[in-house]
């Protein structure tokens, strides 16, 4: 196999992956081979060389800012586009379940490096867009009830993939009123040209996209890209915002969370939030909470009501925070989770 | 971890006051004081005296000068000193100068009466007391209007400042606006903390508000607080080298870990006898750092 200079190398490398997996669907009505999956990272301030790569070590191609690993067991299966500086794109044609844990393990060595978390209206974007024709395919619902105690924890997963656009009789209603309620996981959406398939897509509320299906990568590139814009333009509004006002971020909750369970999930930074918090002050509906969120250590004050939360990041801490916290929150205990500044929806 | 402590709580509600957001615009912010400078000098515009009051501010039509206290004395006399202060040297803050006496006012958590001054409780719901002493209609509206609202003060977000000027002095408060900071030490890629990096942690938002002087004063006492963490409570954690703070080898970041640190800082920073004796200190540690 030709080995990786230029992005036009990766993208006939990524074309090739298509066109094969196209046969198959012709020949086989198969979906043979790895998917091609992109993730949008959060880049406070680092340099690619300077973190390393999910397997092995980075080389930066002819074309700037962009880099593609090498590494003896997986080379060249991760590209890594730097060219915004916030937020970074990583591809990967490993397997899932490989790429999954190598991205998760990269971004949690501590190196100022956190995924991109789409808020419900990031991943309902497509559908906002009036000149493409993209179309929803399914939806991930997910709330683990992370506070309660594992023998009483109403956990709860439902995905819809209805794969028609018109979704069966009753299917409707039992989605609106699951998705008033619960956390969106992730969503498949659908790209479409007359009647034929350009591009199917899962995009999750970590950042990650798994492209099911597609006929041409720049077309890929491009969409993905789209989002990563649609994402560095939230958080540096975002972070006007907490650098000009002395207005908190406001988070609500559909789910009442047990402030009790909450404060002993924190104290010790343990569970899926990565909160290190200390309790300072307790009403019956309401306590504060100051300390560090564990993925960026950045100091945080969090003030929670049973069904809201205020999260206050200090000047130079990352408002990446109030995504993660909300989207994490969300699937954890909270349900579906909406950010707010100054009543205003943000991240959306 | 104790409750914020109370100064701290009469310093964000009374600052909230200047401030605005979408929801909620402080009454003082309303009225048009919108900068202001917190524990700066000034002169009396007679015999030139220093004078330093807790906040001052100035708005298009005149100057505010706001005494925060947590004692029960009666301040009538630091009130009425402020009366005097040089308004037209304002511009040396950055703050608009005047030619009039400046309106005083006294914010407490809880009312005593200071005789023929303005004052605010910011405990609970807003309350204004005595608002005929104001001479700036505007403020006298301001003030009435958010009391009438019945401003509720209790489930505001949290300001991010845990430090303020006159904490130098109250070693607990101290111990209880660093945590957070001692906190970041032990992030895997935090290369240690100076002290001037806490203080102006804690100091957050309003650290360009403050004299120099009165954050060196701060820095002084956090040292010493900062000692006596390392020293008597997270020696096996915390380390010092040239003027930084740092985590040891011995730290990882286990929830175990974590959680023992936890406890640790929760006791440095509720220290009291009962605490020095469970770590074996006793007679060991000096009363003044309690």
């Amino acid at each position: 196999m030709k080995s990786i200079h230029s992005l036009k190398d990766v993208k006939e490398r990524l074309q090739a992956g298509f066109d094969n997996k196209e046969d198959s669907i012709q020949d086989s009505g198969e979906r043979n081979g790895t998917q091609l999956k992109a993730y949008l990272i959060e880049n406070n301030n680092v340099a690619p060389l300077d973190v390393g790569s999910p397997k092995g070590e980075w080389r930066e191609l002819e074309d700037k800012k962009w880099f593609v690993n090498i590494d003896k067991d997986y080379p060249e299966t991760f590209y890594l586009d730097t060219t915004r500086s916030r937020v970074w794109i990583l591809y990967s044609i490993i397997d899932t379940n490989h790429s999954d844990i190598f991205v998760k393990d990269w971004i949690g060595r501590g190196k100022k490096l956190d995924r991109c978390w789409l808020s419900r209206k990031q991943l309902l974007h497509w559908g906002d867009l009036t000149n493409a024709s993209w179309v929803k395919r399914g939806v991930g619902l997910a709330f683990s009830d992370g506070l309660s105690p594992e023998e009483d924890a109403a956990n709860f997963s439902l995905k819809a993939w209805h794969g028609k656009k018109r979704l069966p009789a009753g299917l409707e209603k039992v989605l609106t009123t699951a998705q008033k309620e619960f956390a969106i996981h992730s969503i498949r959406w659908q790209k479409r040209t007359n009647s034929s398939v350009d591009m199917s897509t899962e995009w999750y509320s970590n950042g990650k996209v798994t492209i099911n299906r597609a006929t041409d990568v720049d077309d890929v590139f491009i969409w993905v890209a789209e989002m990563a814009n649609y994402y560095s333009n939230a958080l540096k509004n975002a972070t006007n915002l907490r650098d000009t006002t002395f207005a908190a971020f406001e988070l609500d909750f559909s789910q009442e969370i047990n402030l009790n369970a909450f404060t002993g999930k924190v104290l010790n930074g343990a569970g899926d939030m990565k909160l290190w918090l200390t309790e300072t002050e307790r009403q019956k509906d309401f306590a504060r909470y100051k300390g560090v969120d564990l993925h960026t250590w950045d100091r945080i004050f969090i003030d929670i009501g049973t069904n809201y939360a205020y999260l206050t990041i200090p000047k130079g801490g990352c408002v990446n925070a109030a995504p993660r916290i909300a989207t994490i929150q969300g699937e954890d205990n909270a349900g579906y989770t909406k950010i707010f500044h100054e009543g205003v929806e943000v991240f959306a | 971890m104790p409750n914020v402590p109370p100064r701290l709580t009469l310093w964000r509600n009374t600052i909230y006051l200047f401030h605005k957001t979408t929801q909620f615009t402080g009454p003082f912010r309303q009225a048009g004081f919108e900068k202001y400078r917190i524990d700066s000098k000034f002169l009396t515009w007679q015999d030139s005296q220093e004078r330093k009051p807790d906040i001052v501010s100035s708005s298009e039509k005149g100057t505010l000068v706001v005494e925060l206290t947590l004692n029960s004395d009666l301040k009538t006399d630091q009130l009425t000193s402020y009366k005097d202060i040089d308004t037209e040297s304002l511009g040396s803050y950055g703050l608009q100068s005047h030619k009039t006496d400046p309106d005083v006012i006294c914010s407490r958590l809880e009312y005593v009466d200071d005789g023929c001054f303005c004052e605010i409780v910011v405990k609970d719901r807003f309350k204004v007391f005595k608002p005929e002493y104001l001479q700036n209609g505007d403020l006298k509206r301001n003030l009435l209007a958010a009391q009438k609202a019945r401003l509720n003060l209790t489930k505001f977000p949290t300001l991010p400042f845990t430090l303020v000027p006159e904490m130098a002095q109250k070693r607990k408060e101290i111990r209880y606006g660093i945590v957070d900071g001692v906190m970041q030490i032990f992030s895997p890629s935090c290369p240690g903390k100076t002290i001037e990096q806490l203080v102006n942690d804690g100091l957050e938002r309003i650290e360009d508000k403050i004299s120099e002087h009165a954050k060196k004063e701060l820095q002084k006492t956090v040292k010493e607080q900062m000692e006596f963490l390392r020293t008597k409570f997270l020696s096996e954690y915390l380390t010092e080298k040239d003027g930084v703070y740092q985590k040891t080898q011995k730290f990882s970041d286990q929830p175990s870990t974590l959680g023992a640190i936890n406890r640790k800082l929760h006791d440095w920073a509720t220290v009291d006898q009962a605490t020095l004796a469970k770590y074996g200190l006793g007679q060991s540690v000096s009363e003044e750092l309690l």
